[in-house]
């Protein structure tokens, strides 16, 4: 019996410094290769967020200014601002929504205020301004309430009518987006820059609003280029 | 033993990931290829069908030598441009990224009937936009026009 333990323990011995060696190098390879397989992971997950998010992005941003711009009557002024040239004017677009202004609707009966009221007047209630705020990187639009949010003096000053004179005069601009029943909401976040250019197009041709837009998020830099047709415009305003 | 199977591993697992990561950069390629092909389609469907509202002619007129003197949808046949070289509606250049080039055809079909086959002047027209992706993937989108245009 003790001769067997002897036997036992003399076979059993120590890691030799070889071994060791060995081991360490061996434990050192798997730890690296599941480190470097961790950050692949984590990299892969992170650009196909931020690539679905610019994706998302870029596809929200685009419908949202072609629903905005698609429905106008008539861009009263608009400044073109810049994508390369920070120091340019902001861009923005300051135009005629429709024609719906119904100075004897009901503000209880919403669709009173989203039929057409073909008077060919252009009431204040019915303008809207998108403009490009560089500090905040958002495009902003300024439109009036909903006439059911307006009290009664607001409701009568939203009836007030516009003539071209108004509607062509720059100053109206920051007139237009300090009236109390004026809104102000964001249109899109992440934009670094923007441009718009509302060019003159051929004879039967309708009206287009072209927008470019730099989106920035996670790093990289996209650059948006569309266009809105107005899909039911109008002659200059009187 | 270990360091191969180790080595078998890494690369089985670099394959998916890599595939992840192109899967991904095509999926934002698409998206840049719709918004691309709907600006086209915006530009085209502000403009009549065919020439002053009657005349059906696919493609450009001799005297129109760039998309801003289209004057009719049909002028766009046969137009193409890529985001190297693209300019916007005032002769603007866009500054698009010119490692990932996109590539826009049109192509404009009369029809005398919405579901009816190609002819060569008809009320009806059908425009295809196609984008190619630098990965050569095509995005397409199609709008029907008719003569007629309606007035507000």
């Amino acid at each position: 019996m003790r001769y067997a333990i002897t036997t036992r323990s003399a076979r059993r011995h120590a890691m030799t410094l070889v071994e060791l060696s060995i081991s360490l190098v061996i434990t050192a390879l798997v730890l690296g290769a599941l480190s470097a397989l961790w950050f692949a992971v984590a990299e892969t997950w992170r650009r196909s967020s931020s690539s679905q998010a610019t994706t998302l992005r870029a596809s929200q941003v685009d419908a949202r200014f072609e629903a905005t711009f698609r429905q106008a009557r008539y861009i009263c002024q608009w400044t073109p601002g810049s994508i390369s040239d920070s120091s340019a004017a902001p861009a923005s677009c300051f135009f005629w929504r429709s024609d719906f202004w119904n100075a004897a609707g009901n503000v209880n009966n919403a669709a009173d205020f989203k039929t057409q009221v073909s008077d060919g007047l252009v009431q204040v209630g019915e303008l809207a301004l998108v403009e490009f705020d560089a500090a905040s990187k958002r495009v902003y639009i300024y439109q009036p309430k909903d006439p059911s949010a307006m009290d009664s003096g607001q409701r009568a000053a939203a009836g007030t009518v516009w003539t071209w004179a108004d509607l062509s005069k720059s100053s109206n601009l920051s007139t237009f987006k300090s009236l109390t029943y004026v809104e102000k909401k964001v249109l899109s976040e992440g934009v670094s820059a923007a441009e718009l250019n509302v060019p003159v197009t051929p004879s039967l041709s309708g009206p287009i609003v072209e927008f470019t837009l730099s989106l920035t998020g996670s790093g990289a830099t996209t650059t948006v280029y569309s266009t809105a047709a107005l899909r039911a415009p109008s002659a200059q305003p009187l | 033993m270990a360091t191969t199977l180790l080595a078998i591993a890494v690369v089985g697992i670099a394959g998916p990931l890599g595939a992840a990561g192109e899967q991904s950069r095509q999926t934002e390629e698409r998206g840049a290829a719709v918004v691309l092909a709907r600006q086209l389609m915006e530009e085209i469907v502000a403009r009549p069908l065919c020439d002053d509202g009657t005349t059906c002619h696919l493609g450009p007129e001799s005297s129109e030598c760039d998309r801003t003197q289209f004057n009719s949808a049909d002028d766009y046949d046969g137009y193409s441009d890529t985001t190297k070289d693209l300019k916007n509606y005032s002769n603007k250049s866009i500054s698009f990224d010119r490692n990932n080039v996109y590539t826009r055809n049109v192509t404009v079909a009369y029809r005398t009937s919405p579901t009816g086959s190609s002819v060569s002047s008809g009320d009806f027209g059908i425009v295809t936009v196609s984008v190619t992706t630098p990965h050569k993937q095509v995005v397409k989108i199609w709008r029907l026009l008719t003569k007629e245009t309606l007035a507000y």
